[in-house]
């Protein structure tokens, strides 16, 4: 299990992590959200034993990570960065990694690159970026670890690749409890991988929840009532977004399907639409919550298909 | 939850993680290799083959040129094993994935100081490896093993015998400051996280280093007298920083141990500075942090302390130039420090704290100077030490002089300090404590530069209890320096005669240094000592030759026991007595500066065992004097004070001491001897009588000298009497010369009235003692008269 205990870590005057609590139960696929800067590299390199926090622990199955190699030797973290072994060959990083991790598998090494038809023997700065991320990847599943660590580890990866890869950590979780924890921009991974994630805003743990309960905890409203309630009557610390055109109103608003009809049943409404949100839109309202200037965000992210706020919008506009 | 499990440091994992290192950097290793065996190797090899073909040795020399820039580009390369094996350090991509792997800090800097250092040495040892092969078969083609023995001259891969010993002292010396250099390169990359700061702060330490201690040196003593400042700077040096370090080892290596800091004394403790920079570079380490990979200076203080180094070296050397240098190291050191501050800082930011920090650091500086000018580097000027705290004392004068004192004085250089030859007489110490203490309390200090008059410099060295050394050098007033006469015959100033001699012999038996082919081709002759070239030669060519390989090879250590058993078994009559002929041996036709008096009956004995003779007869000083040349062929074995010996003098002037321009006839006198002169031999008294009879031209001494009333000229050059003698010269020039002297002046038209009263002044004293008082006044009343 993994444990950020009031986990606080400082880069000169900037406070990356805040006393961030965090529990990651073993043989869970856990995804990190957040915008960039959040701090969730900064939890991986913690919980890998990079960085030292500056307060509180960082626990690995009860023990704290840094400087502890036996410990260490229990997870493999993958960074976003590939360039480092651009001087390796595929058999060169697997001899190299090999010795550091004494359940590193030959066997599931080579399984996994003969699935993905890695060249053995040639140099990885010939590779391409989704080439030596597959290589990086095989090697962290080969490790045999416990715990994997993905920093944007499906960036550069082809849509083949990235199923592939998928289901490289799949099988590995269903197969040896392996615990994963990924950090990805792309919530598409996360929401297919994941079964809960955290989301990290300034430092801090905004929540930490199962996939499911994070998706049935928010949803959309398309509503209209009979006499115009003002908008002060959406005034709520659970509504994270409210938004009307004409006599129809758009409310992104927390909390279950039963209580959200609890919530407006006073103001007999005479359409009351209750939409399932993305994971995507989750992500940015819940930003927008906490104050995340999300406009440009919604409207980017809309165009490029991955939250269908432009569609929101349009709609309420109809 | 598990358990957590003690292992061993040395994991599994470290040491894998070493052997990947060593792997990674392969192709480094692989350009050392070669330039390693481009190196002495390859030098040794040419060496064999010359032998081989007849040649000379000075073909080899391109190659040694191009071998020792081979081998110092490897060397320098340590920078480049100690920056690639660690990095994470300042390479920000490589930070996740080095420190994710499952090692401890301690263990990650060991495994990747190990295996850059392996990177590093193992070219150096295998090229080393085999040199000591191409040596031991350079020796073995000499040794007749070989196919290859008629082809070979003995003499000449004797050089491969000789070369062992220096040979393993540069090995050890050359891995001593490597790993010097390589431990001090990690302590500046661990400070830096950036590769240009770490290159750059690794060259400055480097040079800053000893530079500050160099300056400081210079500050504390330069300005002050009887305090030699590079002396003391030996001790310091050479422990600081492999640059100070190759000062203090190539003449080391070359000339041979060094009196002060013996070889083994300078390893360890070298061995000991490197593990204290490696421990701090650890520190270091472990302090910093992954996040610290890409900053320019990862600790504020390591900026702080370099600036400061630099800041104190730049300040010292212009006050150490010129007390007036003081404004322009201020300007010159306060924009060094801004601008340094600006390009640190990114810009003006913290630009106060800057100046702040400037003002402080110069005011200590300037206000460090102030207070060592002002108590005279804290008394070190006039402090002379308690005859307890004196183990015991060398002492170099223009008398018994100790060459192994006079040596030291350069920087590193000088020959090993011999304890038999060192003043352990209490009485003695005593003596010599009470001079330094009556030349300080006189206060004339600044009166008191060694390098004034060479007839007076006197030079001591005390060896403290405390196993420290303390040199103080002074020239002495004429009551100062006759004191020391008082230890011509101390035993330890004879056996620096013995030491001497093996010193010599040595040199020319087994000294790789310049003299390379004289050690091959090493003659001994015994012949009459002659001080001039030109019949130095025809001496020798009259000598019985005897080859250095038909000599024993104990003969060093035989006739050295010969020479101390003659010497040291004197009487101190015997000894001092100046009228002993001498012999000495030469090589090649020159002189060894190896005195044998022909009343040192072993020693002599000894020799002409060896096969050595006298050199024949007839080669009389007297008949070389009376050729026109001059020389005298007897030396005696003291030559004391400079006052008490005849100098020869090359140089002397014909424009001093002349009673008048018309007056150039050499009969009355011609030139006194300048005291710049370096030869200097006594004549016995048999010797002084001939030639002052047979060339009677003598005129009162230069006062200047000590002791010496009577210069004896003979063409051109003149003599000085020594002051034991003064008595028999002055009666031979009295009754011998001055008598006629005076009469001819008298009655000679040419000699003008100037002339005559000016000799009369000169010899008021002996004019009356010859003819009783009233002849002086006579003769002036002749000079009334004439006037």
């Amino acid at each position: 299990m993994i444990e950020l205990r009031q986990a606080t870590k400082r880069f000169d005057d900037k406070s990356a992590l805040d006393c961030a609590d965090l529990t990651i139960g073993e043989g869970t696929a856990f995804g990190l959200l957040g915008p960039n800067g959040a701090g969730k590299s900064t939890i991986l390199r913690l919980l890998s034993g990079i960085y030292e926090a500056d307060g509180g622990a960082v626990l690995i199955d009860g023990q704290p990570v840094f400087d502890a190699p036996q410990v260490k030797q229990r997870v493999f973290f993958i960074n976003d960065e590939t360039v480092q072994f651009g001087s390796f060959t595929l058999k060169g990083l697997k001899d190299y990694y090999k010795g550091f991790y004494p359940k590193f598998s030959d066997e599931v090494f080579d399984k996994l690159a003969e699935m993905v038809a890695l060249p053995m023997n040639k140099r990885m700065d010939t590779f391409s970026k989704g080439m030596k991320r597959q290589a990086v990847v095989i090697t962290g599943l080969a490790s045999g670890t416990d715990y994997l660590l993905l920093d944007e580890a499906f960036d550069g990866l082809d849509p083949t690749m990235r199923i592939i890869v998928r289901r490289m950590l799949v099988d590995a979780m269903l197969d040896r409890k392996l615990t994963t924890v990924i950090s990805s921009h792309n919530l598409n991974e996360i929401n297919e991988v994941c079964d809960s994630v955290a989301l990290i805003h300034q430092g801090k743990v905004v929540f930490s929840r199962d996939l499911d309960s994070v998706k049935g905890n928010v949803h959309k409203i398309q509503a209209a009532f009979a006499s115009d309630p003002g908008e002060g009557a959406f005034k709520d610390e659970r509504i994270l977004h409210y938004s009307r055109n004409g006599s129809v109103h758009y409310i992104i608003v927390k909390g279950t399907e039963e209580e959200i009809q609890g919530m407006f049943a006073h103001l007999s409404p005479t359409l009351f639409d209750i939409i399932p949100m993305t994971l995507e839109e989750i992500f940015i309202y819940e930003m927008e919550g906490l104050g995340y200037d999300s406009s440009g965000l919604r409207q980017t992210a809309g165009a490029a298909g991955i939250v269908d706020a432009g569609a929101f919008d349009k709609g309420a506009r109809a | 939850m598990s358990e957590t499990v003690k292992s061993s440091f040395f994991t599994r994992e470290m040491l894998h993680n070493a052997k990947m290192e060593i792997l990674r950097q392969k192709k480094m290793m692989i350009v050392l290799t070669v330039l390693h065996l481009v190196g002495l190797p390859f030098v040794l090899i040419q060496m064999i083959l010359k032998i081989l073909s007849g040649h000379d040795f000075d073909s080899v020399a391109p190659y040694m040129a191009i071998g020792c820039i081979t081998t110092a580009v490897a060397l320098l390369a340590g920078i480049s094993c100690a920056i690639n094996s660690m990095p994470y350090l300042y390479k920000k991509t490589e930070v996740d994935t080095r420190l994710s792997l499952p090692m401890s800090t301690a263990q990650r800097f060991a495994s990747d100081l190990m295996s850059g250092m392996f990177v590093y040495a193992l070219p150096f040892l295998v090229s080393m490896a085999l040199s000591w092969v191409l040596v031991l078969i350079g020796h073995l083609t000499c040794d007749g093993r070989t196919l290859y023995l008629e082809y070979t001259e003995p003499e000449k891969v004797e050089i491969f015998q000789q070369m062992a010993p220096y040979l393993f002292r540069a090995m050890i010396t050359a891995l001593v400051m490597m790993l010097l250099y390589y431990m001090m390169t990690v302590l500046v990359i661990s400070c830096c996280g950036s590769l240009l700061e770490a290159i750059v702060y690794t060259v400055l330490i480097n040079g800053l280093v000893p530079g500050v201690i160099a300056v400081t040196t210079a500050v504390c003593a330069m300005d002050l007298n009887g305090l030699e400042w590079d002396f003391y700077l030996q001790f310091a040096l050479p422990f600081t920083s492999p640059l100070g370090a190759m000062i203090f080892a190539v003449p080391s290596i070359a000339e041979g141990p060094n009196s002060f800091i013996p070889f083994a004394v300078w390893a360890l403790i070298t061995v000991v500075i490197a593990c204290v920079y490696g421990a701090v570079g650890y520190l270091a380490y472990f302090k910093r942090k992954a996040e610290d990979t890409g900053k320019p200076i990862v600790f504020g203080i390591f900026y702080d302390a370099i600036m400061t180094l630099a800041l104190v070296s730049m300040i010292f050397l212009f006050i150490s130039m010129d007390d007036d240098m003081i404004l322009p190291a201020v300007i010159v050191t306060a924009v060094f420090y801004f601008v340094a501050s600006v390009i640190r800082n990114r810009g003006f930011k913290r630009f106060g704290r800057s100046v702040i920090a400037y003002v402080v650091t110069a005011a200590c500086c300037f206000a460090g100077y102030f207070i060592i000018e002002a108590t005279g580097s804290f008394g070190a000027e006039r402090h002379v030490p308690s005859a307890s705290t004196v183990s015991c004392a060398y002492i170099s004068y223009n008398g018994a002089e100790q060459a192994d004192v006079t040596d030291f004085g350069g920087m590193f250089g000088g020959k090993p300090l011999d304890e038999i030859t060192c003043i352990t007489e209490r009485d003695d110490i005593e003596m010599l404590l009470d001079l330094h203490r009556s030349v300080v309390e006189k206060g004339d200090m600044e009166d008191r530069e060694w390098y004034g008059r060479d007839s007076h410099r006197y030079r001591v060295l005390y060896k403290l209890k405390s196993g420290s050394w303390m040199l103080r050098q002074y020239t002495l007033d004429d009551s100062e320096y006759s004191r020391l006469s008082e230890l011509d015959d101390e035993p330890a100033l004879r056996r620096v005669r013995v030491t001497e001699a093996r010193s010599y012999l040595e040199y020319r038996t087994t000294g790789l240094y310049r003299e390379d082919t004289k050690v091959l081709m090493l003659k001994g002759e015994l012949s009459s000592y002659m001080f001039s070239d030109k019949y130095d030669q025809r001496i020798a060519d009259g000598s019985k030759v005897v080859e250095l390989k038909d000599l024993p090879n104990d003969f060093t250590e035989k006739f050295c026991q010969a020479l101390e058993n003659d010497v040291m078994n004197m009487s101190s009559e015997q000894y001092m007595r100046p009228d002993v002929k001498s012999y000495g041996l030469t090589s090649d036709g020159s002189s060894m500066g190896i005195l044998v008096r022909e009343d040192f009956t072993e020693t002599m004995n000894y020799l002409f065992s060896m096969g050595f003779e006298l050199p024949e007869d007839g080669i009389d000083a007297y008949s070389l004097i009376k050729n026109g040349s001059m020389s005298i062929a007897s030396i005696p074995m003291m030559s004391v004070h400079n006052g008490g010996t005849v100098s020869l003098d090359h140089n002397c002037s014909r424009d001093a001491y002349r009673f008048g321009n018309e007056y150039n006839d050499p009969f009355y006198f011609t030139c006194i001897t300048s005291l710049n002169s370096t030869d200097y031999f006594m004549p016995n008294t048999g010797d002084l009588e001939r030639i002052l009879s047979t060339s009677l031209r003598d005129v009162k001494g230069d006062p200047r000298v000590y002791g010496c009333e009577y210069v004896i000229v003979v063409d051109d050059k003149s003599y000085f009497v020594r002051e034991d003698m003064t008595e028999q010269a002055k009666n031979i020039f009295v009754e011998r010369y001055l008598a006629q002297e005076a009469t001819r002046l008298v009655s000679d038209d040419r000699a003008s009235v100037e002339d005559i009263r000016a000799f009369v002044d000169i010899y008021s004293v002996e004019i009356d003692d010859m003819f009783g008082e009233g002849m002086v006044e006579e003769i002036k009343g002749y000079i009334r008269t004439k006037e």
